[in-house]
């Protein structure tokens, strides 16, 4: 078994569920799955809430719901697809209720891309800061299309398979997202310029 | 971008997009995914140890070294549960209420004997044994009065 962070972030997914399986080595395996997935789902709830301390405690519950249901998990589905499935969800789930229990209004672009830049952990230029707020504008699921296949560059098919939609409607989705956003970033360049 | 394909989907639909630097410029506080594993780990000690004294021994019974056993136990339990209404439904008797026994030897009590209400509590035993033999003064008087009742009927 490997020591080195970045030799364990190279375990294959069956010698992580192997050491899952006996109570002896499940917390060394348990370990291993973190530390492999860990930054690719930081990211990927991240782009949804933007703000670090929110990701925190998203990330942190959807490895705690990982290891509740990890005796359950049916290997026909890839791990990587079914955890971040469970983040992808817990990720909504969040945003729902933040909407639920937010008392105050929207904030429109301008004020997405300030607090955006003004966020101590983004190091991002101002096309980049730009970007991220526009994609804020976009109803919750079209996001998870637009981040899935522009970030993590995800194929249709593992991007059906974590969110149970069909590859069409993918497809479609990512399709709008990408035609808004450029166009809210156009409409932005076009305003900065007058 | 990595992926020709991805890179070719989005230049025909959002040309400008498609030119953007990639990236999306968030970080970490320092050692935050060194830390991380720990964290969690700790956090799901926690949640084991809050959990173990109400669901710990539950969850245990539910797992499936012990299935067996608990379905062994339950269906035990479930027949001796079905045997004992059989048993109860196959006696008659064990259905009848003490107050329509009661009501019953009230109504009839003809058809029993001084001994077998006696025996059922029904007549108190006192009241035979302290039942002295009726003198002749008494009988006498007794149907005098029977006289008496007669002529105020007719």
């Amino acid at each position: 078994m490997p020591t080195n962070r970045e030799d364990v972030k190279e375990t294959p997914d069956e010698q992580i569920l192997g050491l899952l399986r006996k109570p002896a080595t499940y917390e060394l395996g348990f370990r291993t799955l973190i530390v492999k997935y860990q930054e690719r789902l930081y990211y990927h709830i991240r782009r949804m809430l933007t703000d670090h301390d929110d990701t925190d405690d998203v990330l942190q519950n959807t490895f705690v719901k990982v290891h509740r249901g990890i005796e359950g998990f049916r290997e026909q589905s890839g791990l990587y697809t079914w955890l971040y499935r469970i983040a992808t969800n817990e990720a909504l789930s969040f945003l729902q209720s933040r909407k639920r229990k937010s008392t105050q209004p929207l904030e429109d672009e301008k004020m997405l891309h300030e607090r955006i830049q003004g966020d101590v952990f983004f190091d991002g230029d101002a096309a980049q800061a730009k970007l991220c707020a526009a994609l804020q504008t976009l109803p919750h699921k079209q996001r998870i299309v637009f981040n899935m296949r522009y970030y993590d560059e995800m194929s249709y098919d593992e991007m059906s398979k974590v969110t149970g939609t069909s590859v069409g409607a993918l497809k479609a989705s990512y399709h709008h997202a990408a035609k808004k956003i450029e166009a809210i970033l156009k409409e932005e360049c076009e305003n900065a310029r007058t | 971008m990595k992926d020709k394909k991805i890179e070719e989907e989005l230049r025909d639909i959002a040309t400008g997009l498609s030119e953007m630097k990639r990236g999306d410029g968030f970080t970490t506080p320092h050692n935050y995914f060194r830390e991380l594993p720990d964290r969690v780990l700790a956090r799901i000690g926690e949640e084991q140890k809050k959990q173990a004294p109400v669901w710990g021994w539950l969850h245990n019974l539910l797992k499936p070294k012990y299935a067996a056993s608990l379905a062994s136990v339950l269906v035990l339990l479930v027949a001796g549960i079905f045997y004992s209404r059989m048993q109860t439904q196959k006696d008659p008797l064990a259905m009848i209420t003490e107050d329509e026994v009661i009501e019953y030897v009230l109504n009839n009590l003809d058809e029993f004997s001084s001994d077998d209400l006696i025996s059922a509590g029904v007549l108190a035993e006192w009241d035979a044994t302290e039942l002295s033999p009726v003198t002749d003064d008494e009988l006498e008087e007794i149907l005098e009065h029977g006289e008496l009742i007669e002529e105020l009927i007719n």
